[in-house]
Order: structure tokens, then sequence, then C-alpha cells
């Protein structure tokens, strides 16, 4: 897919395997400064390994520029250091540390980088947007419920000041009630100007927020779609592969 | 109820009291059982830097203690270094071997890296048997001199003790600065989700060997301090051996627990001498008594000190 120099995130041919098995193969996307994109696809498409692969977790082929720099050879901190902040499948939370810990966590990158009240201004933020997240800020990370900890692990990531936030399956194990709620804070993220790449199984609510969509299916991008424009049935049928 | 942090003070305060005044209490072989039950605390901390906060697994810290073990045997018995000076060469000695070793090591997870800190475990067990050219093989080598510096050594059962718990203090210390600080957030975060740590831009590859290569310099230190308290060090010494009682003595007192270890170390060294009334059957309560700990405290004595919280919390 052509894209425009412009784009904070641009992958052209992008491989991913796991020894011998290839479990992504030549995908090209690209996410443009403040837009959501969302990646759908079935379980076992290759969604959790191209968030990996695009944070350097998983050896990966192909070029990836984020920000107009090829970052192939950077290292995961390095990834994150600029800017790339993914919010992991399973959420990643430490249970027995609190909320604050876990959400000082998410700044590591920062300290010594920058002033201490840029940190604390992140704080603020963090709490305004997620206010729960202030009411248990001394409680352990443990034993939030299945939703808090997902908004611990969004607001852990936001910490790092990130200019593009890579969610994996952010409603995973969620009630629809608190999905509802995860995508709202997200509609906000958006609205703040932070670009968004999430991969999805559920496509309903990510279709609210996505700007445009990418259909996976067995480890290849197989259509690239604005939900504005395309009708829900065609897109299921893309899904599905029917 | 009191406040937690003034009531682990006063723990804290009591504990210190205690040691202080143990020596005017016991006997000397039980000071003795204290003296090598605080070595192996200081060797427990440092093991549990690296595997109850970071959350690997090693199963060849005895290999640094052989660092410490037979570098202070040869260098202050055969070269007549001043001990404390060939104490802390050796440790230099063993932080080197850590980096050069956990570089690769470290790369692995789990049981692989299991497996391969055994190796290197054993491979230094049978190097201390083989190369008798150095470490006179299965014979040893004794007449270590006792810890000293210049002229100064330290004499008897009582003042080794100080010393020893004196160091176990430091360590301890050391311990709770480093679990505070940063490196010890980002230690506890490769713990819990090595992924979530990496993708958070922590450098996880470079904390797992610091924390790899401060349990060694741990390990060594007290490889040293039993060296030249025994006044003897062979291979039996930093066999297997040693690896199941370290287990023991972490997994009894409360892994990943800040003074668990210590707990653990302590009882496990006295525990063997109380039970030697029992004869024949000494072993076998020993072993039920393990396994009793495992079964009803199975995060280590140390929970049960928590215990008393929760009983409190229903009574309220």
């Amino acid at each position: 897919m052509t894209t425009t120099t412009a784009a904070l995130l641009e992958t052209e041919s992008f491989a991913a395997s796991y020894g011998k098995i290839e479990a992504l193969r030549c995908c090209s996307l690209h996410v443009m400064p403040g837009e959501a994109v969302v990646v759908l696809g079935p379980n076992g498409a290759g969604k959790s390994t191209l968030m990996r692969a695009l944070m350097g977790l998983v050896p990966s082929r192909g070029q990836v520029r984020f920000d107009g720099r090829s970052i192939e050879n950077w290292s995961t901190q390095n990834r994150a250091k600029m800017g790339m902040v993914l919010v992991p499948e399973g959420r990643g939370i430490l249970g027995p540390l609190t909320v604050m810990e876990n959400l000082e966590l998410g700044a590591y990158g920062r300290y010594g980088r920058v002033p201490r009240s840029n940190i604390k201004a992140s704080f603020e933020m963090v709490f305004e947007l997620l206010p729960r997240l202030e009411e248990r800020r001394s409680q352990k990370a443990g034993s939030l419920s299945g939703g808090e900890q997902q908004m611990l692990a969004i607001g852990r990531a936001l910490m790092a000041e990130p200019r593009l936030l890579l969610l994996d399956e952010p409603s995973l194990g969620l009630a629809p009630r608190v999905v509802d709620e995860i995508f709202e804070m997200l509609v906000k993220l958006k609205e703040r100007g932070l670009a968004l790449l999430l991969v999805e199984q559920k496509a309903p609510p990510a279709l609210q927020i996505a700007q445009r969509v990418y259909v996976l299916r067995t480890g290849q991008i197989v259509a690239a779609v604005a939900p504005r424009d395309t009708d829900p049935e065609a897109l299921a049928q893309l899904y599905l592969g029917a | 109820m009191l406040a937690g942090k003034t009531q682990s003070r006063l723990v804290l305060l009591a504990c210190s009291l205690v040691l202080l005044l143990l020596p005017s209490m016991v006997n000397d072989y039980v000071l003795s059982l204290m003296v090598i039950g605080g070595i192996y605390a200081i060797l427990c901390t440092g093991l549990n830097l690296f595997m109850g906060q970071t959350g690997q697994i090693s199963f060849g810290h005895n290999a640094f203690a052989a660092f410490g073990c037979y570098g202070s045997a040869i260098l202050a018995t055969i070269h007549r270094w001043p001990p404390l000076l060939a104490l802390g060469f050796s440790a230099l000695l063993a932080s080197l071997a850590a980096i050069v070793i956990g570089l690769p090591t470290l790369r692995l997870r789990g049981h692989y890296l299991a497996m391969a800190t055994l190796a290197l475990g054993l491979i230094i067990y049978d190097l201390s048997v083989q190369l008798d050219w150095l470490t006179a093989g299965f014979l040893g080598i004794s007449a270590i001199p006792a810890i000293g510096l210049g002229s100064w050594r330290l004499h008897g059962d009582n003042q080794y003790y100080y010393f020893v718990w004196l160091l176990v203090g430091l360590g301890l210390w050391i311990y709770v600065r480093i679990v505070h600080s940063r490196v010890g957030r980002a230690l506890s975060a490769i713990a819990g989700d090595e992924v979530a740590a990496r993708s958070l831009g922590i450098n996880v590859s470079r904390y797992k060997l610091v924390a790899f290569v401060i349990s060694a310099i741990y390990s060594s230190v007290a490889g040293s301090l039993l060296a030249h308290y025994l006044s003897y060090v062979s291979p039996e010494v930093i066999g297997l051996g040693m690896i199941t009682l370290l287990f023991t003595m972490l997994f009894v007192g409360g892994i990943g627990t800040t003074t668990g270890p210590i707990l653990g170390a302590v009882l496990i060294s006295v525990l063997p001498s109380v039970l030697t009334g029992f004869k024949d059957y000494q072993q076998l309560i020993y072993g039920a008594l393990l396994l009793l700990v495992i079964m009803f405290a199975p995060r280590g004595l140390y929970s049960l000190g928590k215990l008393q919280h929760v009983i409190a919390g229903f009574h309220r």
C-alpha cells in the first residue's frame, strides 16, 4: 500500500516468523498522526504477532518506519523511548505492586531524561482520564477487576508519553459494559491527538473509533477499508473469508 | 494497631537486640551454627535478588560461592594475600565471571536457564576436583587464615559472629535499597511480565545481568567467609548439596520476601542440630517438618507473620 511521507508508522513487506513458521507475511500498513487504525482478524490471524513484531519483540523482516526513521534494527526499549508503546495482550499488570508503582513503571524510560514536573503532569493527566485509578492508587494491582486492570495497563502506557499507542485486544475477557467504557476512553485519547493502532477480534466497538481498518487473515492483510464507506456485511465477509 | 512501618521497625529493633545479646546467652556450638547461618543468609539474600525479585532461576550459584571459597583460599593461603583483600578480589573475579557467563545464558528462560545454571555449578565443581595443582582436588586446601587485614585478625566464634552478622545487616540494607530503587522496580517488572517490561522501555537483558552479577558478588563474599571461618575448603563444600541447601533455605524462609531467606538460612542451619536427639529418625523428622512448612506456609515461614495480621483483621 502506498503511503504519504507524513505517516507516523509505516510498514512495507513486513513479515515475522517463529522459527520456520511464518506467522505474518508481506504486511504493509500505515498510521497517520492522530489517527485510529484497527486491525481486525479472527483468532490465529497473526494480530498479536503483528503487534509484537512492530515492537521488536519478535524477529521480523521488511521495512518499518516510525516518524520517517527506519527502526527495523532498533531494540524494543528504543522504540518505546521514541514513542511507540504497547499495551500487551493479557495486560501485563504487575499484581504485587500498587497502582501507583505500576504507573511509575510506565514512566521508566523518562526518569532522568525529562524534568520530574513532566512526569507529575503525566500522573495528573492519567488520573483525570481514569479517575478510578486515582481512587485505587494504593491498592495492589492484582486486586483490581479485569476492567480496572485494562485501564491501568493503558494508564501505564500513557505514562510513557507515547505518540503511538499499540493495543493488543483491549476488550479481551471483559464484560460488554466495561468494553464500552474502555472504548469511550480510547475515543478521548484520539481526540487528544494520540495515534492508536489496535488489533481486535470484536469488530463492533473497534469500528466505532476506527478511521481505517485492515483485515488480517492467516498472516496476511487481505483488505484495507474505511469503515464509513464500507457495508458491514461486506466487512464481515472479508473478516470471515466467506 | 501500630502502623506497618513502625511495627516493622520495632520488629527489626527487637531482632537486632536479640542478635546483639545472643553470644552471652548461648554456648560456642550454637554460636558457630549462627555464624554458618549468617554466611548462608548472605548467600540467600543475593540469590533472592535474582530469583525472588527478578523471577529468574539459578541452580548454579554454588559456582560463584566457589569463586569466593577457592579465591580466598588460594590467595590468602598460598599467595599470602591479606584475607580481606583476597575476599574483595575473589568477589571481583566472581562478578566478571557472572558477566561472561550471564551474557549468553540469561537469554534462556525457565527450565532452560535452570539447566544452563545447573551445568555451570557442575562444571565448577568438576574443575575444583580436576585442577588439583590449583585446588588440591578432593584433599582441599586447609590452614586458611582467619579474616583480617594487616596484623588484625578475627579470633573465635564470638568475633566471627558479630562480623558475619554485621555483613548480613549490610547485605540486607543494600538489598532493600536496590529493591526500592528504580532498578528494583525494573526487576519486579521483569519478574511480573517480561514482554510488558520490554514494552515499557526496560532493558530486560541488562537488568537481568545486573541482578545476576550482584547475586554472584553476594555468593562470592559468603563463599570467602565460609572458607576463612572453616579454615578449610574442598569440592564437597561447594557441591550440589550447597544448592539443595540454598533452595531449602529460600523456600522455607519465603522467597521474594525481604527477611524470609535470612530466617530460612538460620533455621535450616540450626535445625539438624536441634533434631540430633531423634537419632535414626532425624532425617525423617527433618523431611516431615519441611513438608509441613511447604504445605501450610507455601510462601514460607515469613508469611506466618502476615497470618497474624489476617487473624487480627478477623477479630476487629
